[in-house]
């Protein structure tokens, strides 16, 4: 990636952080529940650029961390692990590019950040000796859905505007530098 | 295969590196330049929210209704605020004094504050507002709207933020008074989903459905007289040493855009 994209990737995670932690957090429920940061990266990783995503995840994730009423430490930090998990997935076990795989990585990347803030709600309780909220499950499910209905639209846009996950063309007509 | 585990290892050193710079809070001049910088931003789209909010939530068979309850409750506010003055007047006229001389001697001003996110827990009614230590907010500081209806209190700072604990949060505790008794009698605790209790009200007190309950103005930065909420019900045997009831608070969190942080005027920044 040239650092033109690099910088679109900066600004977008920035935007797109801001964006959920404010913007999102003073709508009613369901739309409060819509969570863009996870999905997006984890379109990215889908559109082979793994870096991008982690650091889109990280920038996006520190944004709403310092924005963000629900105190859970560290949750920038979990979310850069849970694309990189979810990266190395993407690359050895989940390897097809289909709507259906995008749907099972973003829930996959869900469900570590979702483990990994319990976990951190624990440690925090006990090591800092502060009461973190950790998120509830009872509306998880609104956030999964969510999840799969934004990640879905995603790649539906990416494959409809870029032709790139066409299994007929030609590699060498498609974006990947890889 | 070697370069992807090298990356591999690179990205979870960095991590960790982060966690830890995490820890020992060195990341926090960064994390307070960032807030100054993207405070502008934040504000941008939270009135944003706001009015999308405002547009998601009105029902077009139920607009009436709504306007008329909104018309009926700034009335009811406003009425309660009146009924706690004259009542204020008439049965603690002294209090009142010592109010008035409390507040010229220590003076507290408003510093008007946007909430800018809200937490996306039912249970948890917390909310972050654009002011922060650099405004002259401390830990503590009581948060009002209006005319002085009391909606949280100030739980946590950073420069140029901090965190509302508003009345109906599960971790809220704030110590109450009937009105015109002046003495602190119970205990409100928050429930989660904009619900609060009055508890730990001893049997001889006597409480009665409508009563208003305020401050106690026993916390340090937390003035007295200050409206918390309506009794509605009241529950509790006879026999038993304390009795609760469930309280109405006078303030709708999820309308809340605007508040106000009670400063002592000796605070004000220069």
């Amino acid at each position: 990636m040239n650092r033109r994209r690099w910088a679109l990737v900066v600004i977008g995670a920035v935007v797109i952080g801001l964006f959920q932690a404010t913007l999102i957090s003073v709508l009613p429920s369901p739309w409060r529940e819509l969570q863009p940061v996870l999905p997006l990266s984890v379109l990215f990783v889908v559109l082979n650029r793994p870096k991008a995503a982690v650091v889109f995840a990280g920038i996006a994730g520190f944004i709403i961390h310092l924005f963000s009423v629900d105190t859970v430490p560290f949750a920038f930090i979990w979310m850069m692990l849970a694309i990189a998990i979810i990266a190395g997935l993407s690359r050895s076990v989940l390897t097809n590019r289909s709507m259906y795989a995008t749907a099972a990585l973003v829930f996959g990347a869900r469900m570590i950040v979702q483990l990994c803030a319990f976990l951190s709600s624990f440690l925090g309780s006990f090591m800092f000796k502060v009461s973190y909220s950790a998120p509830s499950f009872s509306r998880l499910w609104i956030v999964v859905l969510w999840d799969i209905v934004f990640a879905s639209i995603g790649f539906l846009a990416v494959a409809i505007f870029t032709r790139r996950f066409l299994v007929t063309l030609n590699r060498a007509y498609t974006y990947d530098e890889s | 295969m070697r370069v992807r585990l090298t990356a591999s290892v690179v990205v979870i050193l960095c991590i960790i590196a982060v966690a830890i710079l995490y820890v020992a809070r060195m990341l926090q001049p960064l994390e307070n330049g960032a807030r100054t910088v993207l405070l502008p931003a934040g504000r941008f789209f939270a009135v944003v929210g706001s009015s999308v909010r405002g547009a998601l939530l009105p029902d077009p068979a139920v607009d009436k209704l709504q306007e008329r309850n909104t018309e009926l409750e700034a009335r009811l506010e406003g009425l309660v605020v009146d009924y706690v003055r004259l009542r204020a007047l008439e049965e603690e006229n002294r209090a009142l004094q010592q109010l008035i001389a409390f507040q010229k001697d220590t003076g507290y001003d408003g510093v008007p504050a946007r909430i800018i996110a809200r937490s996306s827990e039912p249970r948890s009614a917390t909310v972050l507002i654009d002011r922060g230590s650099k405004d002259g907010v401390e830990t503590g500081m009581a948060v009002i709207i209006g005319n002085g209806i009391f909606v949280g209190k100030v739980t946590a700072l950073r420069e140029r933020i901090a965190t509302v604990t508003l009345v109906s949060d599960e971790r809220s505790r704030i110590a109450a008074a009937a009105l015109g008794r002046g003495k602190l009698f119970g205990l409100v605790e928050g429930r989660g989903n904009g619900v609060a209790r009055l508890t730990l009200v001893p049997q001889s007190e006597p409480l009665e459905r409508d009563d208003i309950v305020v401050t106690a103005g026993t916390e340090e930065k937390i003035p007295a007289h200050l409206v918390v909420g309506i009794v509605n019900d009241i529950e509790g045997k006879p026999t038993d040493p304390f009795k609760n009831a469930s309280l109405e608070p006078m303030a709708k969190t999820e309308q809340l855009n605007v508040v106000m942080v009670l400063r002592p005027a000796a605070l004000r920044p220069q």
